[in-house]
């Protein structure tokens, strides 16, 4: 008599379907529509910022945890971009600031504000990159004070620890806090040496983006 | 006992199957006690007996029953179904998102090969169809059409960014234009049909008329990119 076709076993049958859902998995994060990996969002906002071969230097979250935030170097650029996951999607960049680097200057540095729209939060994240004789940072903002109706100058050290060195350069990212974009006019960097000289950044370049 | 009653019962002693894996037992089982009916009708056995000899044969079927249960591991079940739902989990996620990465391919193919098709309105401005291509980093910048105005001096450029890597992201950079004696020409431009993938724009530049090319400036990060877009006049110019 004509036999059926054996049944498959549970065993084959789980395992067959494991492996077409991780041959599904793999497409997916090959061809970059899932990004299983921060990397992998991070290379698209280099693409994007058209960052040339770009290094995560540095991980750093914000103290609020809202995502996290990639210090990423590239051949003449500085870029720091914020991370976040989407479970339908991976991780995603939800805006980026680019400083370029290339003029090789003592001080590089930029501001990235994120704007949450969530709970009204202002996340502000000083970065740069600086000479290796570099020791101490400072940044000096000009503000324009509503209420008094005249230009405020105020400095903010950098925390020492904030401040390192990765591949041989000295980099920082540190998080700004009391200090909104909003009424600000001018910032610049200024660096000290081991020698107790002066580097100023050029005015520093701001970044906002709404999250 | 009859077959069909022996075959319910080895059946109402199975435990945790799915009905398929039932379907699957029960017609094993029957093939089985067939098989050996057929064997034993071959020796001249009348069907009757050759039935019964048969069923005997299978043994207690309630006994069958939870032994061909057991070779049925609840675990493998479980992690059987739990994969069907990550299938179906994951087919959904390349759906969704094969739509948006198809549609930037498409558009950064369509700037690379066919522009025009993208601003056909834009098209009909210029009289002048060309193929220069600028790599700015990963970008390209695509000049493939220009139009001239003689009475005017008006030059019209049309542009579009794409990236080299198809799946790629364009930028968005600047361009400034000079004329042939390197002079920044002002100009406005007007931005066309824009996505993370292509980005086209039309400049609208004042030169003098028989100017014979502009310049094409781009700045990025220290570098400097450039190139001479060709200017053909009308009325002998």
């Amino acid at each position: 008599m004509k036999r059926q076709k054996a049944c498959p076993t549970r065993r084959r049958t789980a395992l067959r379907r494991w492996g077409a859902a991780l041959l599904l998995a793999a497409v997916l994060a090959g061809t970059g529509m899932y990004r299983v990996l921060p990397g992998q969002a991070v290379a698209v906002a280099a693409d994007r910022g058209d960052v040339d071969h770009p290094r995560v230097v540095k991980w750093v979250s914000d103290r609020a945890r809202s995502g996290l935030y990639s210090l990423v170097e590239g051949d003449d650029a500085l870029m720091l971009c914020l991370l976040r996951f989407s479970p339908t999607g991976g991780w995603y960049d939800s805006g980026s600031a680019v400083v370029e680097t290339w003029q090789n200057a003592a001080v590089s540095a930029g501001i990235c504000s994120h704007n949450h729209r969530q709970d009204g939060r202002e996340v502000l994240f000083l970065f740069g990159q600086v000479a290796a004789d570099i020791r101490r940072l400072e940044l000096e903002v000009t503000t324009w004070e509503e209420e008094a109706e005249a230009l405020t100058v105020r400095t903010v050290p950098v925390p020492a620890e904030d401040l390192f060195e990765e591949h041989g350069r000295r980099y920082f990212v540190t998080e700004l806090e009391d200090l909104s974009l909003d009424n600000w006019i001018e910032g610049r960097v200024l660096g000290w040496t081991d020698s107790g000289q002066i580097r100023t950044s050029e005015p520093l370049l701001r970044w906002y983006w709404n999250t | 006992m009859t077959k069909a009653e022996y075959t319910a019962a080895v059946c109402a002693a199975l435990r945790r199957l799915t009905p398929r894996e039932r379907t699957a037992v029960r017609e094993e089982i029957d093939g089985h006690i067939q098989d050996h009916m057929a064997d034993l009708l071959a020796l001249d056995y009348p069907e009757e007996l050759a039935e019964q000899r048969a069923l005997s044969a299978m043994g207690d079927p309630e006994e069958v029953g939870k032994a061909i249960s057991r070779q049925y591991s609840p675990f493998w079940l479980a992690a059987g179904r739990l994969a069907a739902a990550a299938l179906v989990l994951l087919a959904l996620m390349v759906l969704t998102n094969a739509q948006s990465w198809v549609g930037l391919m498409a558009d950064n193919l369509q700037a690379r090969w066919a522009p025009g098709s993208a601003v056909p309105e834009w098209m009909e401005q210029v009289h002048q169809e060309t193929d220069i291509r600028l790599e700015v980093g990963s970008d390209v910048l695509y000049i493939f059409g220009v139009g001239t105005d003689a009475e005017t001096g008006i030059v019209t450029v049309l542009s579009c960014w794409y990236d080299q890597n198809p799946l790629g992201l364009v930028s968005g950079n600047t361009v400034t234009f000079q004329d042939c004696r390197g002079q920044v020409l002002p100009g406005g431009g007007v931005g066309g049909p824009y996505d993370a993938a292509a980005d086209f724009r039309r400049q609208s530049l004042s030169v003098l008329p028989g100017d014979p090319y502009v310049t094409v400036v781009c700045e990025r990060y220290g570098a400097r990119y450039t190139a001479q877009v060709p200017l053909v006049w009308e009325d002998g110019l």
